[in-house]
């Protein structure tokens, strides 16, 4: 115990810590730049690290970023990130009446709160689903990662059939390079940098940042918008901890919606607000800057957080495109996430879960001392973003095995990533499916031997039909949503 | 949705659907060779078995998404009668564009000249396809450039050409 605390306090580790909390926070804060991009941007930074400081680096930014866009949901009344799109309903109106500092820290307060309460889930959840992932065999493995695809798939939005070729093209990339079991190359096209495949620091460097920097490019973005002024706050902690039942119940919800491999803060954020509005005893104050209704979606957005790591670190199946990025980070440290990572990891495991609170209660500390600071990022034009992503890019595909090659897989994943966004195809399957490619292949392939090359043993273990059921009852959702509305309407039309 | 959605719907589809062909018919057998001293040949499980799996997975989604389009033109074709047409904005398409080709720049010299010397001069050209000609601008990506080329260089080590 004390190992791990004296690990988990070294100067380095409270460092990256703290780098990774102000990098994510001002990330965050920039309008239109995303939490997965806060993290894509720093990962080249942490292949040069040793695996802890790299994954605080990583969870630092994770957590300020999806704390530093409710900074920008309430001064320029635009989400920095779509986790804070609930927080504007009442922070801008707050900023309007000369609020913007008591909003800013009820913000801070409740994402600390719930960022608090997702830790703890994590420490007592993760090893309790761990021990019984442990059971899992090659065809459950299988069936979790196809489970696993179909709900990022159906949450991503846009058509199924689109999500769904995603998936596939990721699938297919993951291939590239050598087999894991035969040892064989694929897809080598005669180049012998296609040998150890297309990384996922190369390919989410591409689809995020530099599609971002193209979108944001036709998009034809100017300047950093109307700022409304930064006034100090009057509202007192104790103030905020008034509403320690909304904080309560949206970290729960928050909890659960992040363990829920392809959900995210924004489902939670704005489920909290209506849940909190419908209970409240004046919900009429709700949307005219109601102190409660920005700590009800911030406390929720940022109790996804830890709860996120629960599916990636006990199952290995990252949860969304943001927890891709740190199963990216992690696989390039050597580290597999799994079930057995309890077991052979266990000191790794425990440090990850106490650097987790430490950075929330860092985050409290700088949003409370630098809250200024921060707020003065929201003026930075896109004109000079744009430029400076190129930069991080370019250094970013470059670092990751120090070739000039993986630039140009960079820029052409982030083309790709362009048009696809253009014509309405989700990225987060192709990343997701990319990074649970290899594991999904290992135990389709292992699975299929077992029963000498037949498919019935994903149909004969209940465990794996279950969660293939559920996949495939997930994907046909909105085709059985249409019928039953169909079926509705032609039921009315009869009794009219 | 429009006609003019539609239609590029089913291109895109289209498109999809060429690829897994040729992928199925080409890229597979082509690019990988099949290990018979693996165990698992004999199940008929090879390193084939599973980019077959994902290819199949593209197509099946791929047709699904081509029909679904044709019908919906079909129908919005019979409500409809002549579509007004959007004007592309040449001028949007265009600057994304350049800036791409800027990107592509950025990497041709940061391997030929150097990083140093390609900050210098992509960034200023992003900048430019922006009509950007604020000074304190281009000194903020320079000094980006510079606090980038410190810690890769010196903290991460990092040996940049």
């Amino acid at each position: 115990m004390l190992e791990i605390l004296l690990e988990i306090i070294a100067p380095g580790n409270l460092l990256m810590m703290n780098l990774g909390m102000a990098a994510g926070i001002i990330i965050g804060a920039l309008p239109g730049l995303s939490v997965i991009l806060a993290i894509t941007v720093l990962l080249p930074f942490t292949f040069g690290m040793s695996s802890l400081p790299g994954m605080f680096l990583l969870l630092g930014a994770y957590c300020g970023a999806t704390y530093g866009g409710s900074i920008t949901a309430i001064l320029i009344n635009t989400p920095g990130t779509p986790n804070a799109a609930a927080t504007v309903l009442d922070g801008y109106p707050m900023a309007q009446q000369g609020r913007a500092g008591d909003a800013l820290k009820a913000a801070l307060v409740g994402s600390t709160f719930g960022g608090m309460v997702s830790c703890l889930a994590l420490i007592f959840l993760a090893p309790l689903l761990a021990q019984f992932a442990l059971k899992f065999g090659p065809a459950e493995y299988f069936s979790l990662c196809i489970f696993g695809l179909s709900v990022v798939i159906s949450i991503s939005g846009g058509s199924i059939a689109k999500g769904v070729v995603m998936a596939g093209l990721g699938l297919l990339l993951s291939t590239v390079g050598i087999d894991p079991l035969e040892g064989i190359s694929r897809f080598r096209f005669g180049r012998s940098e296609l040998l150890g495949g297309i990384t996922t620091a190369a390919l989410l460097l591409g689809v995020f940042a530099v599609g971002e920097i193209l979108m944001k490019s036709y998009a034809g973005e100017k300047g950093s918008g109307k700022i409304l002024e930064y006034q100090k706050a009057t509202v007192k902690i104790r103030d905020i901890f008034r509403y320690w039942k909304t904080m309560l119940h949206s970290s729960f919800l928050g909890v659960f919606i992040g363990a829920v491999p392809g959900t995210g803060g924004a489902i939670a954020a704005f489920l909290s607000y209506n849940i909190t509005r419908s209970r409240s005893k004046r919900p009429e104050e709700f949307g005219n800057g109601c102190l409660e209704g920005v700590v009800a979606p911030e406390t929720a957005n940022n109790a996804v957080t830890g709860a996120t790591l629960i599916p990636l670190l006990t199952l290995g199946v990252p949860g969304d495109a943001g927890m891709a990025v740190m199963f990216g980070a992690l696989t390039m440290q050597g580290i597999t996430p799994g079930p057995a990572l309890f077991t052979d990891d266990k000191f790794w495991v425990c440090c990850i879960m106490g650097g987790l609170i430490l950075i929330n209660l860092f985050m409290l500390l700088q949003g409370s001392f630098f809250l200024r600071l921060f707020t003065n990022v929201t003026r930075v034009p896109v004109e000079v973003l744009i430029p400076c992503i190129m930069i991080f890019c370019t250094l970013g595909g470059f670092s990751v095995r120090n070739m000039v090659f993986d630039i140009a897989v960079v820029l052409i994943c982030g083309f790709f990533g362009y048009w696809m966004k253009r014509f309405g195809y989700p990225l987060s399957p192709l990343v997701i499916s990319l990074v649970l490619g290899s594991l999904t292949e290992t135990n389709l392939r292992r699975a299929m031997v077992l029963s000498k090359g037949s498919i019935s043993i994903f149909f004969a273990k209940p465990l794996s039909l279950t969660f293939l059921i559920i996949a495939v009852l997930i994907l046909c959702m909105p085709l059985i949503k249409r019928a039953l509305s169909a079926g509705k309407s032609s039921n009315r039309r009869g009794v009219i | 949705m429009t006609q003019k959605k539609c239609v590029q719907e089913a291109a895109c589809a289209s498109a999809f659907l060429a690829f897994c062909l040729f992928m199925a018919f080409y890229g597979i057998p082509r690019e990988i060779t099949l290990n018979t001293l693996w165990g698992g040949s004999s199940t008929g499980v090879t390193s084939r078995t599973f980019p077959y799996f994902a290819i199949a997975i593209m197509m099946i989604a791929s047709l699904v998404q081509l029909f679904c389009s044709i019908f919906r033109y079909i129908e919005l074709r019979k409500i409809q009668e002549k579509e007004i047409k959007d004007k592309i904005e040449w001028a949007k398409e265009f600057r994304s564009l350049l800036v791409f080709a800027c990107c592509v720049l950025y990497m041709i010299l940061f391997e030929t000249v150097g990083y140093l010397i390609a900050t210098l001069i992509a960034p200023a050209l992003v900048l430019l396809v922006l009509r950007d000609l604020n000074w304190k601008h281009y000194l903020s990506v320079y000094i980006v450039g510079g606090l980038m080329y410190l810690i890769f260089q010196y903290l991460l080590k990092i040996n940049l050409p």
